[in-house]
């Protein structure tokens, strides 16, 4: 142990035959002083692949630093510190996306899906399928294909910016975390006709996004 | 690139007028994606997409979206070069070093 670190609350136990914590409830091994040395730069990269902005991936992990001091008393052990650290910064990112999308209520514009008619506005007897120059074309790449093109990262990255925020906030929640719907619409007080559309606003538009600045690339 | 090709066979064509065209078939694509589709759209779908050339590509190209999401979240997080700032470390520290205060 580092040795200017006093162990969270050892005075009080000290010399103390039957301390009024139990004793396994107090993990001696755990030092809140090295957390950021050890775990802070993972802990930073764990966040921001999901809130993919640096400053708020700071402010999520630092949240989850004092909120695992805070509950360290009820910390078993059993978990790695690692697991346990990384489990109490996953809660502080949803914290995050509530908040954001908490902040203002979706708007009609959120829940608009208007604007991807127009793929299917046609002249002829077959209104309702894909115009013609709208067709999405074959996509060429693989995933694994474009996992070393940074060209490409830059353009999934502006395309997923591009997403109004309240509306990237459920798509991070469901793409990126892995929540299940239903996870998603409890977490943000959302009804599920309204995820639905989202996601399919969501995906429309990005792959609409990607299609122009990707598959269609000269 | 590959264009999408629409044959007009007698099957696609009866398929056309008989099942929802693909304005609606986009929702129950992207539905499906998120997990529930009903066995009957589920079906549809299926039958669709054997007629639809650009729904096939449309279907193809959001599981190449979505799977370089997660590969790009895989890169960011196993990416080493990127780290704390060291403002962002230094408080940090000073948060941690005063266990007692919440601030």
């Amino acid at each position: 142990m580092h040795p200017d670190a006093v162990p969270f609350s050892a005075k009080d136990n000290e010399m103390q035959v039957s301390p009024a914590v139990p004793a396994t409830k107090v993990n001696w091994n755990v030092d809140p002083a090295l957390w950021v040395d050890e775990h802070g730069d993972y802990l930073f990269r764990f966040a921001l692949a999901r809130v993919r902005d640096a400053s708020v991936a700071e402010d999520v992990v630092q949240e989850g630093l004092l909120a695992a001091l805070q509950s360290m008393p009820s910390y078993s052990g059993k978990a790695s510190e690692r697991t346990w650290l990384t489990s109490i910064v996953r809660h502080k990112v949803l914290d995050h996306f509530r908040r954001t999308s908490r902040q203002v209520q979706f708007t009609d514009e959120d829940l608009d899906i208007g604007e991807s008619e127009k793929f299917f506005d046609r002249p002829d007897k077959w209104n309702g399928h894909w115009a013609v120059a709208l067709r999405p074309v074959y996509p060429d790449s693989s995933p694994e294909d474009v996992v070393e093109r940074s060209d490409f990262w830059k353009v999934l990255n502006g395309c997923l910016g591009a997403l109004p925020e309240r509306v990237a906030s459920v798509f991070a929640l469901r793409e990126m975390d892995g929540l299940s719907t239903e996870e998603v619409c409890e977490l943000l007080s959302l009804s599920s006709s309204n995820f639905w559309v989202i996601m399919h606003r969501a995906r429309m538009q990005l792959r609409r996004c990607v299609e122009i600045k990707w598959f269609k690339r000269a | 690139m590959k264009e999408a090709n629409v044959k007009h066979t007698r099957f696609n064509l009866f398929v056309w007028r008989k099942l929802p065209a693909c304005r609606e078939m986009v929702k129950i694509i992207t539905a499906s994606m998120d997990g529930r589709v009903s066995f009957k759209d589920w079906l549809r779908m299926k039958i669709h997409l054997l007629s639809c050339d650009p729904c096939v590509n449309f279907i193809k190209q959001l599981r190449f979206i979505s799977g370089a999401v997660h590969q790009h979240q895989e890169q960011l997080f196993n990416d080493e070069s990127l780290h704390l700032s060291d403002d962002a470390r230094r408080r940090m520290r000073d948060a941690l070093k005063s266990p007692h205060s919440t601030a």
